[in-house]
């Protein structure tokens, strides 16, 4: 009975981190219907970023995170600004097969100049710690905190849509672009700030990926698609659905890794093609799409 | 008097002659090209006619059905598993054996689209990859039959005991590693000649019009009674097929096979994807251009590495944004030139 | 000085001609309507103008300025504000919601309490979605968001559309009161009698040329259906 409470439990916080993975994901398709193949890498250049500032510079990891997260909302902006808004049109294939491009040529780009050897992000002890719930069971501070983090972004995310100024323009823009030109609000720049909002969700994602496992520049593809499931599985357009779709794939995965540990990955993606299958719109999808 | 003028005049009213003409030449000559005893170049074109036919599949998908699938790997993963099963479970011939991973990928490809039918767009392209994974760890799996994550070789046994090898011995007068791969490039080049067939005609077709119909404008097509749905599940079999075939006899060719490289994204999407794109999507004669520049990229820079890749990634995206249709596309426009006619005269 | 002028205008849908030189001048805090029938290429005539559409140069001018390559939000900011054709509230978002996003880049004297004295039903539904307003109810909703841009020139594009006689009254009724403020207004109309009730000035449509300019009390009935029907 503990065993399986402390299955599932781990399972809700590992979709904490996928939640924070699909966050960034599901923000952008909202607004711009744009899915970015590159995500992932994205979140991995991020974590190689903190990286290379906590090593080379010498510097707090946290600290690192706190440089890194405005650089990774600039990079978003200039990224969306100069180049993906030049994909956007009712032509699917461009967004797609450029931001394919841009994953390999990251994915590459990592390789060349960090190696193919898998990293961590140094956070020291707290890495190991963790906090004794009683009856045998024991979560880990940073999966906690991950999990934590998850909901303070999509709050965050959420209060920013609902009660801000910028926010009334990312829904009026997604809603209708060229309405929303009419109100004086620069379509190209909202997207670039949204993408840019993203990013920095990234950051925080890769922060904790980089402090609760390994990565390598290869990491990048894998967080793609749990971050897709988790959105698919929540449904599109809902920040808080990302969550719950992200705790389903992580429950799904520990549960799988329990019965046999090869079958941990293959048991989220069952149960993303389940829901798919029995609820394809997910199980809370916003009324209008 | 030979003016640009007349031979655009004799060329149209010729048309059709020259073109089947031409076609009849190289054909002969591909099929006589053994004779050169270049097994490098067999090797090489070997390379070049598998790839364009995996990309003339997806360009079938994406530039005519409008199903951008990043997933196709998983049909070429299935067709060589396929393959692997009937010869060392089964004892089939390779040859059959080839057949089984079409027919296994076309099987398999009905139910995927079921499932990944329901996403659209952007979502139905992660979809198909998160099949191929499924088919990935799935077959990892089966290790004692299949190799499981180390995957499992083809023994010689296996590969020399091929149908019509002797016969290909005892003309070329070659020994057995070279009558094996004179087969498997004659094998290449009928399965190349035979997608480019099935792809000119299909679009051709009713199919076709009604494919074309469906991609520029669902809603239209639907009010008119085509059914989109059914349209485009053939298209995705049709396609699984091809490429199951394909993959099958690639991996014949390696005699080799693992999950992690009959799954590959990059050796069957990102090439597949690069081909089409820098080639000219939804056109034939797109991925030949694209297939031939490949090629040659490969062949000299390939060794540069992770250089290389980042420049194809890069090329490609630029190619999206500048030139989307292709470099064929850019060319075909300006001069106004089609091999494969497939546009009607209104 | 004309507030707002258009100078031999041309607009097209890739190869369809939609405008054949168009030259329109609105003065300051004048009313002008433009009158037509579907097709005409009033809606094109006004979105050209905002800046959804491009123009060639110099065939837009703005407060003595050439607005043709400059885009509808930058032309927000000066005060040319565009009340789209068929209400396009955004469904995201509230009443209320829907009527800030119109000062999201320029506010002046138009505050959320003054459109709500102008529409008083706005005020009682204020947090309801937009959407689920009467067609009335919106158009006073997306009059309400473009006066909160401050305009200096109000494009208003078919605002009577789909409406019943008594609610197209209600919505007219607010005119003056903008008027007041020293806007000027242009409205694109099918509703020819309310069109000639409210304008100073009147110019007629047809098939993307301009049939006829005056000023309402001095064009005859007949001058006016030749000049819409184009027979």
């Amino acid at each position: 009975m503990t065993a399986a409470l402390d299955t599932i439990l781990q399972g809700v916080l590992l979709g904490g981190l996928y939640a924070l993975y699909a966050a960034g994901l599901s923000l952008i398709f909202g607004i711009m219907r744009l899915v970015n193949l590159a995500h992932g890498d994205l979140i991995v250049a991020a974590a190689y970023l903190m990286l290379a500032l906590a090593q080379y510079a010498g510097i707090d990891s946290v600290v690192a995170f706190a440089i890194a997260l405005p650089l990774m909302f600039g990079l978003g902006y200039v990224l969306q600004r100069y180049l993906l808004n030049r994909t956007l049109g009712e032509d699917i294939l461009p967004p797609l097969l450029v931001t394919f491009g841009l994953s390999i040529v990251i994915q590459n780009a990592l390789l060349e100049g960090f190696s193919a050897n898998t990293r961590r992000l140094p956070i020291g002890e707290i890495a190991n710690q963790s906090l004794s719930l009683g009856g045998g069971i024991a979560i880990g501070i940073m999966p906690l905190l991950s999990f934590v983090a998850a909901i303070v972004v999509v709050f965050g995310l959420n209060q920013l849509f609902y009660r801000t100024r910028l926010g009334r323009a990312l829904r009026a823009t997604s809603d209708d672009t060229e309405t929303a030109q009419l109100v004086g609000i620069n379509n190209q720049h909202i997207y670039a700030i949204a993408m840019g909002l993203a990013l920095a969700v990234c950051a925080v994602a890769a922060f904790f990926l980089g402090s609760r496992s390994t990565f390598d520049p290869t990491t990048g593809p894998a967080r793609l698609i749990y971050a897709f499931e988790a959105v698919i599985i929540g449904g599109l357009g809902s920040l808080w659905g990302t969550l719950a779709g992200g705790i389903v794939v992580g429950v799904a995965q520990t549960v799988g890794a329990r019965i046999h540990p090869e079958w941990q990955i293959l048991s989220g993606h069952v149960a993303f093609l389940v829901v798919l299958i029995l609820r394809p719109r997910g199980f809370f999808p916003r009324a209008f799409d | 008097m030979a003016d640009g003028a007349s031979w655009r005049a004799l060329a149209e009213r010729y048309g059709i002659q020259i073109r089947l003409a031409a076609l009849a030449i190289v054909v002969i000559v591909l099929i006589l090209l053994p004779l050169l005893g270049n097994r490098a170049l067999m090797q090489d074109l070997f390379f070049v006619f598998t790839m364009l036919a995996l990309a003339q599949y997806w360009n079938l998908l994406a530039g005519y059905a409008g199903l951008v699938s990043v997933g196709q790997q998983a049909f070429v993963g299935l067709g060589a598993y396929a393959l692997f099963a009937a010869a060392l479970i089964l004892g089939w011939d390779p040859l059959l054996g080839i057949v089984a991973g079409g027919v296994v990928a076309a099987v398999l490809a009905l139910p995927t689209a079921l499932v990944v039918f329901r996403l659209r767009g952007a979502y139905f392209a992660i979809g198909t990859w998160v099949a191929a994974e499924v088919f990935r760890l799935v077959l990892a799996q089966f290790k004692t039959t299949l190799g499981g994550g180390t995957g499992t070789s083809l023994g010689p046994d296996i590969t020399n005991s091929m149908t019509g090898l002797p016969w290909i011995k005892e003309t070329f007068d070659v020994r057995t590693p070279e009558a094996r791969d004179i087969a498997v490039y004659w094998l290449a080049l009928l399965l190349l000649a035979g997608t480019l067939a099935l792809v000119y005609f299909l679009l051709r077709s009713r199919r076709g019009l009604a494919l074309a119909a469906i991609r520029d404008s669902e809603t239209a097509a639907l009010s008119l009674g085509v059914d989109s749905f059914r349209t485009r599940l053939t298209i995705y079999v049709i396609a699984a097929f091809g490429t199951g075939l394909v993959g099958a006899l690639i991996y014949l060719q390696k005699a080799r096979v693992s999950p992690d490289a009959a799954f590959s994204v990059l050796d069957w999407t990102a090439y597949v994807i690069f081909i089409v794109v820098i080639g000219g999507i939804g056109t034939i004669e797109g991925p030949i251009v694209g297939a031939i520049v490949l090629y040659f990229l490969q062949d000299y820079l390939a060794h540069f590495g992770t250089w290389y890749l980042i420049t194809l990634g890069a090329l490609a995206a630029a190619v999206m944004l500048v030139a989307p249709r292709g470099l064929w596309g850019y060319f075909a426009d300006r001069y106004d030139i089609q091999i494969f006619p497939l546009r009607r005269r209104l | 000085m004309a507030l707002l002028e258009t100078r031999d205008l041309t607009a097209f849908y890739g190869d369809f001609q939609a405008l054949f030189g168009i030259s329109v001048t609105v003065e300051q805090g004048e009313t002008v309507a433009i009158i037509g029938a579907n097709g005409a290429g009033k809606s094109t005539f006004l979105k050209t103008v905002a800046g959804l559409l491009p123009s060639t140069p110099g065939s837009v001018m703005f407060d003595g300025a050439d607005i043709s390559g400059t885009k509808a939000y930058d032309n927000l900011a000066h005060g040319l504000v565009l009340v789209p054709e068929g209400r396009k509230l955004f469904p995201s978002l509230s009443v209320e919601e829907n009527l800030l996003v119109g000062a999201h880049r320029r506010s002046g004297k138009w505050t959320l309490a003054r459109i709500y004295e102008l529409f008083p039903v706005l005020a009682v539904r204020r947090h309801q979605p937009a959407t689920t307003l009467s067609g009335g109810q919106q158009q006073m909703c997306a009059i309400g968001r473009g006066l909160m841009g401050d305009p200096r020139a109000l494009l208003c594009d078919e605002i009577s559309l789909g409406l019943a006689p008594i609610v197209i009254r209600d919505i007219y009724a607010a005119l003056p009161t903008i008027k007041a403020e020293g806007a000027a207004i242009v409205i694109v109309e099918q509703d020819i009698v309310q069109a000639l009730a409210v304008s100073d000035r009147v110019y007629c449509f047809q098939e993307g040329r301009m049939t006829l300019s005056g000023k309402p009390g001095e064009l005859s009935r007949e001058a006016i259906h030749t000049a819409y029907f184009g027979i």
